[in-house]
């Protein structure tokens, strides 16, 4: 028994988009790579896990071949826990964004799902790993909040047929913003430049880490972050005397944080 | 490469800011100048979380001269910082954070810091993490080792880290310490 599968038992492969499922093979990768990792504390090669798609009558399955020593992690992750087994407490985070991929495209195409391990010689032998039915993925739980948010970053494409604005952060994700036509034409005019923005985000909150699913701008500005002891040096005029009347600093922000009378 | 980006932990950034400098904190503050200087020719982005900024302004009092003083620190924070919000994500990851100390099943012996700090430090923590940030420096043993214990669990991808020793510092700074 070397071989893992996932599979939709009644989505049509042409029903469901390549990258959606892309985007699943990726994340049981991450999820298998993170957990033989903390396990194990070696690293694995990519060569270890490879993933084939399977076309079935009216069926999607995903299969994944595992090396030896990945086995157990390969099995242990792909097995789903069901909507009420404390999932956000007892799985990590890497795994918790595979099982709320999975739980999606369940209630998203309305199917039932089972995860089994297969020998590589005989498809025909399986052994069921996790059955999750469509009540299953009904109770799953998830919802979008909205706030406002301030963020950094550059401003890397603006228009098109709708007023959009692309902003690249810091750390290299990417969010697409809309807005009205005043404030995109705005953020035009900082173009590959930095910029310090403002708006409603709606972020997407289920098992796997919180994520920003759409940006509403309202408010685009030109900014420069300077290094720290330039920062410094422009800040203490501002607040050096009010620091100098505390006797004890190191104490003051200690009862600060202790809560104590 | 993207720049490395750093939170500075309140009394870091006090000892920073401040003039007087006491006889206890001469090293630490000697120590944090040094640090920040160091940080300019490495070029880093400062992060500043809206918890330490909270502690930063609650030196300030209700006199005239303060509040104008204040409102000079925001302006010049506005305009040359980024200020890091404690919005719906920083609340969820400070609650996963959090809850991980407080059960004792982590590994983490709650007892070790008191729960007000606790929630302070988690408060912190997660808006570095949200913002990305990769190191934050506090000179408090406790808050390193409650950061060490979310790393090990896979909660926490900031390194926290005391202010880094200046292998230039003089003989004479040495002394004092």
């Amino acid at each position: 028994m070397d071989g893992y599968a996932l599979k939709f038992k009644s989505i049509s492969p042409h029903e469901i988009p390549a990258s959606r499922l892309g985007d699943l093979i990726k994340q049981y990768e991450i999820a298998v790579k993170k957990e033989y990792l903390r396990h194990s504390g070696k690293s694995i090669q990519d060569s270890d896990l490879v993933a084939l798609k399977s076309i079935e009558a009216n069926c999607t399955v995903l299969r994944f071949i595992a090396a030896p020593a990945l086995c157990a992690t390969a099995a242990l992750v792909i097995s789903i826990p069901k909507p009420n087994s404390y999932i956000p407490s007892n799985y990590p985070s890497d795994c918790r964004r595979f099982y709320e991929q999975i739980y999606d495209i369940g209630s998203n195409y309305n199917t039932a799902i089972e995860s089994f391990q297969y020998s590589q010689t005989n498809d025909s032998v399986i052994k069921i790993l996790s059955e999750i039915s469509m009540e299953d993925t009904a109770q799953m739980p998830s919802t979008t909040l909205k706030s406002k948010k301030t963020m950094y970053g550059e401003v890397i494409q603006v228009g098109g047929k709708q007023p959009k604005v692309r902003i690249k952060l810091d750390n290299g994700d990417i969010v697409s913003c809309i807005g009205d036509k005043d404030i995109v034409c705005k953020a035009a005019g900082f173009l590959y430049n930095s910029v310090r923005f403002s708006g409603i985000a709606k972020t997407h909150f289920s098992l796997g880490s919180p994520y920003i699913q759409s940006f509403v701008l309202k408010d685009i500005q030109s900014f420069t972050a300077l290094p720290a002891a330039d920062l410094i040096n422009r800040l203490k005029p501002h607040i050096s005397k009010q620091l100098d009347r505390l006797d004890d600093q190191e104490l003051y922000f200690q009862e600060l944080r202790e809560g104590n009378e | 490469m993207s720049k490395k980006r750093i939170v500075l932990d309140t009394n870091v950034l006090g000892w920073a800011l401040r003039d007087k400098i006491n006889p206890s904190d001469r090293a630490k503050k000697l120590k944090a100048e040094k640090y920040l200087a160091q940080l300019n020719r490495e070029d880093t982005t400062i992060i500043l979380p809206t918890i330490v900024l909270f502690e930063l302004l609650s030196v300030y009092s209700d006199s005239p001269q303060d509040k104008t003083d204040k409102i000079n620190f925001l302006d010049v924070l506005s305009e040359w910082c980024q200020v890091t919000d404690f919005d719906d994500l920083a609340a969820d990851t400070a609650a996963n954070m959090f809850n991980a100390t407080n059960t004792g099943t982590s590994g983490y012996d709650p007892a070790e810091r008191e729960k007000s700090k606790r929630k302070t430090d988690t408060m912190i923590l997660a808006q570095a993490s949200c913002a990305e940030a990769d190191e934050l420096i506090t000179n408090d043993l406790g808050f390193r080792k409650l950061a060490d214990a979310l790393t090990k669990l896979n909660i926490c991808s900031v390194m926290v880290k005391d202010i880094p020793e200046d292998a230039q510092m003089e003989l004479d700074e040495l002394i004092d310490q």
